[in-house]
């Protein structure tokens, strides 16, 4: 009698190299994507709070602190964008790539 | 799955140079604080936060450069992270305030570095082209600084 462990390394056998490297690349994106949430998360209640505390302590214009945390704001806001866009590319390239598999797949 | 890999390349590359900028906040990096310290609507200061800009940039190429020297990737990997590259120089200088015609460096040359990769012509020259820019740059930088300074 075929075990479940049996049927699940059959399974295994019978996917393409293509399939696996396409499981791996959408669960590497998974990972990228749950670290920069995680990073956004960690910046804005932990980071900024801690860089404006540092920048209060120091002998610093009110006026040119309060610009630099402005503009720092902004650098790491801009920099996430595009770190986002750039998976939205890479998560499309993906999808992208699944499809044209599949489509291949069903001519055979 | 070239652009894949050098897409997870330069997402990298972001997320490390993010950590350098509060990493340099924290820990004092001392071209920011030269710029923080110095007097409200100061010439030098405003020269000093230039260069603070252009090492934000020059470290995000420091970390391509090492990609890139990597034999591992191929050509066309390399290519495409140079466009990427690319891509994001240009929303930079957006998001940062220069126009093309203030921007730190090589904006106007930007287009004809774009042609240069997508004709495939040496790559190593345009490679060479990215670094002399951020160089003379940084040259031109200093000299502003250093006459600021003599001048009060």
């Amino acid at each position: 009698m075929e075990t479940a462990f049996d049927a699940f390394r059959t399974k295994i056998q019978k996917r393409s190299r293509h399939e696996f490297l396409l499981d791996q690349e959408l669960e590497s994106i998974e990972q990228i994507q749950r670290d920069l949430r995680g990073e956004i998360e960690r910046f804005y209640q932990d980071e900024l709070p801690k860089i404006r505390k540092r920048l209060e302590s120091e002998p610093i214009d009110d006026e040119i602190r309060h610009l630099w945390i402005k503009h720092l704001e902004q650098h790491m806001s801009h920099s996430f964008e595009m770190s986002q866009h750039f998976l939205g590319v890479l998560t499309i390239k993906n999808l992208e790539e699944i499809v044209s598999e599949f489509r291949k797949r069903m001519s055979q | 799955m070239t652009e894949n890999f050098s897409l997870e390349t330069f997402i990298e590359i972001m997320k490390n140079c993010r950590a350098r900028l509060i990493d340099d906040v924290l820990n004092g990096n001392p071209e920011l604080y030269q710029f923080l310290y110095a007097p409200k609507n100061s010439i030098v200061g405003q020269l000093y936060r230039e260069k603070y800009e252009l090492r934000w940039l020059k470290i995000h190429w420091e970390e391509c450069q090492i990609a890139l020297d990597d034999s591992r990737f191929s050509r066309a990997a390399k290519v495409e992270l140079l466009k990427i590259f690319l891509q994001w120089y240009q929303q930079f200088v957006k998001a940062w305030g220069y126009s093309s015609s203030d921007a730190f460096f090589f904006d106007p040359k930007i287009e004809s570095l774009e042609k240069m990769l997508e004709t495939n012509r040496n790559l190593k020259e345009t490679l060479d082209r990215f670094q002399i820019s951020i160089l003379r740059e940084e040259k031109i930088l200093n000299q502003k600084i250093e006459e600021a300074v003599l001048n009060g």
